[in-house]
């Protein structure tokens, strides 16, 4: 009897797609924080910067 | 702006770039995968699960691994940047983790007839996944520069230590996990169309890494820097 190859894209589409949503919504989380970290900072330094020593 | 703030800005622009270069790698590994590869006969196309799955566990292992080094050069060198990097390292490797531990399962689904079975394998990689969150909540429950650093090198040296044990839990214990394909003393067992796929995303995945470390890294320096003024305050 010849061997028939398993129908199973759904399966490959669903790992494919959830590794992508991982990975992109790891990468907007950076860049929101890092801009979020990046705006505070320069805040931090002007403030000090500007303080009388 | 300082040449401390001008410098993290400048490492994170250059981390979004590699981001940017790492996220386009990643999908042609995606198109290259469903278009140019072979379907597997016996697993069908679930197989080519393994193009995201393998490529994902490599970066989560070696974001492991060099949490632990980094960690191990931390106590022995005092140098702050070691500790800023482990902590990147460590967040970028449980995203990676988390792609391994969910595409696993849905790949094991096909093949074994099971999501998930307790076999070494996968239990220990579970267990890395747990230390690791574990080492990230240590990191943002200590406020002291010096305790986090240290209490946190001990974890992320820890975690070092179950790396090489995963690697070689497929041959120490009996599993249905498979055995290495490319780290193996013999050739590669891959026909050429699916090892370069494989070799392609192994690359592609390796410059997301550090393109997401990269950035990681830069954030730590600008939190760090924020830190320090607002002691100096």
């Amino acid at each position: 009897m010849p061997f028939e190859t398993p129908q199973n894209q759904g399966f490959l589409v669903a790992a494919y797609v959830v590794a992508a949503l991982i990975y992109l919504g790891y990468s907007v989380s950076l860049w929101r924080r890092s801009r979020k970290a990046l705006r505070e900072a320069a805040r931090r330094v002007s403030a000090s910067a500007g303080q009388p020593r | 702006m300082t040449p401390t703030l001008a410098s993290a800005e400048r490492t994170l622009r250059f981390g979004y770039a590699l981001t940017g270069l790492g996220l386009l790698a990643v999908s042609a590994v995606y198109v290259l995968a469903i278009c140019f590869t072979p379907v597997e006969v016996r697993q069908g196309a679930a197989q080519k699960i393994f193009y995201v799955h393998a490529p994902s566990a490599w970066g989560a292992l070696v974001a492991f691994a060099l949490v632990g080094i980094s960690s191990i050069l931390y106590l022995w060198l005092h140098d702050t940047r070691l500790d800023l990097f482990a902590a990147s390292s460590a967040e970028v490797g449980i995203a990676y983790s988390l792609v391994m531990l969910t595409t696993g399962p849905i790949w094991g689904k096909t093949v074994w007839g099971t999501w998930w079975t307790w076999d070494a394998r996968l239990t220990l990689t579970l267990f890395l996944f747990f230390l690791f969150v574990g080492y990230l909540a240590l990191r943002a429950a200590l406020h002291d520069r010096g305790e986090r650093a240290r209490f946190s090198a001990v974890v992320g040296i820890m975690g070092l230590l179950l790396v090489p044990f995963i690697h070689l839990s497929v041959y120490l214990f009996r599993t249905l996990h498979p055995q290495p394909i490319l780290l193996k003393p013999s050739s590669p067992s891959l026909p050429p169309e699916m090892l370069r796929t494989l070799m392609v995303g192994m690359a592609a995945f390796t410059l997301l890494y550090v393109g997401f470390v990269t950035v990681r890294y830069a954030m730590a320096q600008l939190a760090d820097l924020s830190e320090g003024d607002a002691d100096a305050v």
